[in-house]
C-alpha cells in the first residue's frame, strides 16, 4: 500500500477539537475532584480514628489528581484530533498513552451524537461511533454542537449508501 | 437488527394468525426432574449427617434442601408453560409462569443449533438443543436452549431449523440487497474464498448463492427427517485418537488440580468437620520423622502426578469420548462428543472468520496445538462454555491440517510457520520481552525475600529467582524470535507468546477496524501495538510491539488508508459555516507530537 514510502507514524488525522474542549475537561475533572475529597474528608472529620490515613490518602490523591485535572485539559486539546470523510472516521486520543483509531464507513453501525448538561451548557457534543465490533467503539468527545449534528447527519447519511458490516 | 425478537405479541394474537399447533416439551422431563431433586438433596443428606442431629445442623440441612429443590421445581413448572413452533418463517417460543413472554426469532438470523445432554437427560433420552442467533451477543441474549426434547425429536428440531434458516437466508439475499457475508466476502477478499469453493464444494456451492440444488438438498433435508445419526454424504473431518492424551497429562492441570483439591480440603474440610492439618500434624510427626526428607518429597511429587494424571484422564475421556467432526451435506461442520453429557457443537463456514492456533510451552515440546476457530454472530458466553471446544489438544498436524480444510487455504502451512515468512518485529521489541521477564522475576524475588525477612521462611526458596534468571533469557529470546505478523492472502497471521504461544489468523473480510495504541513505554521505545477489531472471536486481534512506522502502515491495510494518506472528502467541515474557526484551524495542522 505504501510500499513507497516509509512512515515515521500514524498521519495526525485533519482536524483539532473545540477548545471549549479544555473548558469541558477542566470543569469536569474540578467536580470529580471536589466529589473525591468530600468522599475522603467527610468521613474523616465525623470518624476520629481513621482521620489520619484519610486525610493522608485525601493529600496523596488529592495532588496527583490536582495536577491531572489542570494538566491533561491542555494537553488533550493539543493532542486530540479527529476526521470524518466519505470513507471512515478516523481519530487521535491520549495524552499520556496515545491511539488512533479508524472505523470505516462500511463497518460502521451506528453513530449517535452524545449531550450530558455539561456538553449543554458549553455548547459542545461527543460523538460516538459504533461497529459490529465490540471492541470498535470510536468517540469523539469536544465537537461543537452544531458540528456533531451535521457530521452525525452526514455520516448516517454516507454509511447508508455503503455495503455489509463484517460480522 | 430491532425485528430479531420482535415486542412480544399475546398470544392470542398469535394463535389467531396461524392455526399451526404449538409443540411441547417432552413429559419425560418431570421424571428427570424426581432425580435432579433426589441428587439435589445429597449435599443437604451430607451436612445433616455431618452436623449431627443438632439444632442448627438440622436447620442448615433444611435450608441446603429447601434451595436445592427450587432447581427442579422451577424446571418442572417450565415444562408446563413452554410452547414452541416454526411458523411462518420464525421460530416462536412462549414461556413464563406469573407474565408470559412471546419470543420471536425469524429463523435466518439462526446461526448454530447445539443439542446436548446430561447422563440425567440421558437416561430419559433426552437433549437439551440450544439455538444461537446471533443478534444481541452484547447482551449474552444470543441465545435460546429448548429444555428438554426427546432425543430424535432434538436431531430433527436441529436439521428443520437450519434448513429454514438456510432457506430464508437464501430468500432474503434474492430479494434484498445482500447484507451477506458472502457478498461481502467475494467484494472484499476473493482470494479468501476462492479455494474454498474448490476445497469443500458444497459449502462453496451455498456460500456463493447456488440456488436449484441447495433448495433441493434442503427440502430432501426437511421431508425426510434426519433420525438416522449420521446422515449419508456426511463427510468425517476429524476423528479421536487417544494418544492425544499425553498432551492433556504434560499439561500444567495434572499439577495444578491436585494442589487446587488440597487448598480445598484445607478451606472447606474444617467445615464440614473434617481437619486435614491433624492429618497434616499426624504425617509430619509419625511419617518425615522416620524417613529421609529425599523420599517423602519424591512420594509427594508423584502422589500429586498421580492424583492429577488418574483426574486429568477421567476427565479428558468424559470430555472427549466419540468425538467425531464431521462435515455436513448442508455445509456446516458439526463436532460431537461426550462420555456422560453428550455435547455437539456446530460450525457454519460461512461464518468463520479464521482461526487461533495456542501451543503452550509443554504441549509445544510433544508437537501438540490446540485449534479454536474465530466465528463471528456468536456470543461470547457460548463461544467459552465448555460445550464450545472445536478439538481437544491434538498433534500439530492434525490442527493445521484442519484448519486447511475449515478455511479452504493453506493457513498455517509449514512454510508459513517456519522462521521467516512471518515479519519480524524490531530488536528493541525482542530486548523488552528480556527486560519484562526479568522484571516479573524480580518481583517474585522480592516477594519471596519479603517472605524470608517478614515470616522467616526457608531463604533457599530464593534459589529459585536466581535459577529463573538464567533460564528466562533464553525463553525470552525465543519469544521474540516467535512474534511476527503478515498480512497475506486476504488474512492477518500474528504470532506471539513464549509459555502460551498463539498465532492468530484472521480473515481481512471480518475486520471491522484498526488501532493503533502506544503506551509510555512503548513511546520511549518507538513501539506501537496494532489492534484489529472484529465481531468474531474475542472482538480484537492484537499484533503488539511494532515500529511505529510499521503499526501505521499494517493498521492502513486493516483498517483503511486514513492512517497513512489524507482522504479527498471530508465530511461535515465543508463550507456550511465558513465563520467558524474550527475547521479553518484544522486546515494548517499544527506539528504535533514533534517531540517523537
Amino acid at each position: 500500500m505504501n510500499d513507497s514510502r516509509v512512515l515515521d507514524e500514524p498521519r495526525a488525522p485533519r482536524h483539532r477539537i473545540d477548545p471549549r474542549a479544555r473548558w469541558y475537561w477542566l470543569i469536569g475533572g474540578a467536580i470529580g475532584f471536589v466529589l473525591t475529597m468530600v468522599a475522603l474528608i467527610v468521613p474523616a472529620i465525623i470518624w476520629e480514628p481513621i482521620r489520619f490515613w484519610f486525610l493522608l490518602a485525601a493529600a496523596v490523591i488529592g495532588a496527583l489528581e490536582l495536577v491531572s485535572v489542570l494538566v491533561a485539559p491542555f494537553v488533550r486539546y493539543r493532542v486530540h484530533r479527529w476526521e470524518a470523510s466519505g470513507t471512515a472516521v478516523y481519530a487521535k486520543t491520549g495524552w499520556i498513552s496515545r491511539e488512533w483509531k479508524v472505523a470505516p464507513l462500511s463497518r460502521i453501525q451506528s453513530v449517535e451524537a452524545k449531550r450530558n448538561p455539561l456538553h449543554q451548557m458549553l455548547g459542545l457534543a461527543a460523538i460516538k461511533v459504533t461497529t459490529a465490533s465490540a471492541q470498535g467503539d470510536i468517540v469523539i468527545e469536544g465537537l461543537d454542537r452544531e458540528l456533531a449534528e451535521r457530521l452525525v447527519a452526514e455520516l448516517t447519511e454516507a454509511t447508508e449508501h455503503t455495503v455489509g458490516d463484517a460480522t | 437488527m430491532s425485528e430479531s425478537t420482535t415486542p412480544p405479541d399475546s398470544l392470542e394474537e398469535l394463535a389467531a394468525a396461524d392455526p399451526t399447533p404449538w409443540r411441547r416439551l417432552s413429559l419425560r422431563m418431570v421424571p428427570a426432574a424426581l432425580i435432579r431433586a433426589v441428587l439435589g438433596l445429597i449435599p443437604a443428606a451430607i451436612a445433616y449427617f455431618l452436623l449431627g442431629d443438632t439444632g442448627t445442623g438440622s436447620l442448615i440441612a433444611l435450608g441446603i434442601g429447601a434451595l436445592s429443590l427450587l432447581g427442579p421445581v422451577g424446571y418442572v413448572l417450565r415444562y408446563l408453560r413452554f410452547r414452541y413452533r416454526i411458523v411462518g418463517g420464525e421460530l416462536q417460543v412462549t414461556s413464563g409462569l406469573a407474565t408470559r413472554t412471546v419470543q420471536r426469532i425469524p429463523l435466518h438470523r439462526i446461526r448454530t443449533v447445539d443439542i446436548s445432554a446430561k447422563p440425567v437427560l440421558r437416561i430419559f433420552s433426552l437433549a437439551l438443543l440450544t439455538i444461537g442467533t446471533g443478534q444481541q451477543v452484547e447482551s449474552g441474549a444470543g441465545a435460546l436452549s429448548l429444555d428438554a426434547i426427546r432425543g430424535h425429536e432434538a436431531a430433527q428440531l436441529r436439521a428443520e431449523l437450519l434448513a429454514g434458516a438456510r432457506r430464508a437466508a437464501e430468500a432474503r439475499g434474492e430479494t434484498t440487497a445482500p447484507i451477506d457475508d458472502a457478498a461481502q466476502g467475494e467484494a472484499a477478499a476473493p482470494g479468501a474464498d476462492a479455494p474454498a469453493a474448490a476445497e469443500s464444494a458444497p459449502a462453496a456451492a451455498l456460500g456463493d448463492g447456488a440456488p436449484s440444488p441447495s433448495a433441493e438438498a434442503h427440502a430432501a433435508g426437511v421431508e425426510a427427517p434426519a433420525t438416522e445419526p449420521a446422515p449419508p454424504g456426511e463427510r468425517t473431518v476429524l476423528r479421536m485418537d487417544w494418544t492425544w492424551l499425553r498432551y492433556r497429562l504434560f499439561s500444567a492441570w495434572t499439577v495444578v488440580v491436585p494442589i487446587i483439591i488440597v487448598g480445598f480440603a484445607f478451606q472447606f474440610g474444617p467445615l464440614i468437620g473434617i481437619e486435614p492439618e491433624t492429618w497434616f500434624d499426624w504425617f509430619f510427626t509419625s511419617v518425615i520423622g522416620s524417613v529421609p526428607l529425599v523420599v517423602w518429597v519424591a512420594a509427594l511429587v508423584v502422589a500429586v502426578l498421580v492424583i492429577g494424571g488418574i483426574g486429568g484422564s477421567l476427565q479428558f475421556v468424559e470430555a472427549w469420548w466419540g468425538y467425531r467432526l464431521v462435515h455436513e451435506p448442508e455445509g456446516r461442520y458439526l463436532v460431537r462428543r461426550g462420555l456422560l453429557t453428550t455435547r455437539s457443537l456446530t460450525i457454519d463456514p460461512e461464518r468463520l472468520r479464521g482461526v487461533t492456533l495456542t501451543e503452550a510451552l509443554t504441549t509445544r515440546l510433544l508437537r501438540g496445538a490446540t485449534l479454536a476457530p474465530i466465528v463471528t454472530g456468536i456470543s461470547t458466553a457460548q463461544q467459552m462454555s465448555e460445550s464450545g471446544a472445536m478439538t481437544p489438544t491434538t498433534s500439530r498436524v492434525a490442527s493445521i491440517r484442519l484448519a486447511e480444510a475449515l478455511l479452504g487455504e493453506p493457513v498455517l502451512a509449514q512454510e508459513r510457520l517456519a522462521p521467516g515468512w512471518l515479519v519480524a518485529h524490531p530488536p528493541v521489541a525482542r530486548r523488552r520481552i528480556v527486560v519484562r521477564y526479568q522484571l516479573w522475576n524480580l518481583v517474585l524475588a522480592i516477594g519471596l525475600g519479603a517472605a524470608w525477612w517478614f515470616w522467616s521462611w526457608t531463604p533457599w526458596l530464593l534459589l529459585a529467582p536466581a535459577v529463573l534468571a538464567v533460564l528466562l533469557v533464553p525463553a525470552a529470546i525465543a519469544n521474540g524470535r516467535t512474534l511476527g505478523h503478515r498480512v497475506h492472502d486476504g488474512s492477518l497471521t500474528a504470532r506471539r507468546g513464549f509459555f502460551w504461544r498463539r498465532t492468530d489468523v484472521v480473515q481481512l473480510r471480518g475486520i471491522s477496524g484498526a488501532h493503533v495504541t502506544q503506551s509510555i513505554l512503548q513511546r520511549r521505545l518507538g513501539l506501537a501495538s496494532v489492534i484489529a477489531t472484529t465481531a468474531a472471536g474475542e472482538k480484537h486481534y492484537t499484533v503488539v510491539d511494532v515500529a511505529l512506522g510499521t503499526a501505521a502502515e499494517l493498521a492502513a491495510r486493516l483498517g483503511g488508508p486514513q492512517f497513512a494518506e489524507e482522504p479527498e472528502l471530508l465530511l461535515a467541515t465543508g463550507t456550511a459555516r465558513p465563520e467558524r474557526p474550527l475547521a479553518a484551524r484544522g486546515d494548517q495542522p499544527e506539528p504535533l507530537g514533534a517531540g517523537d
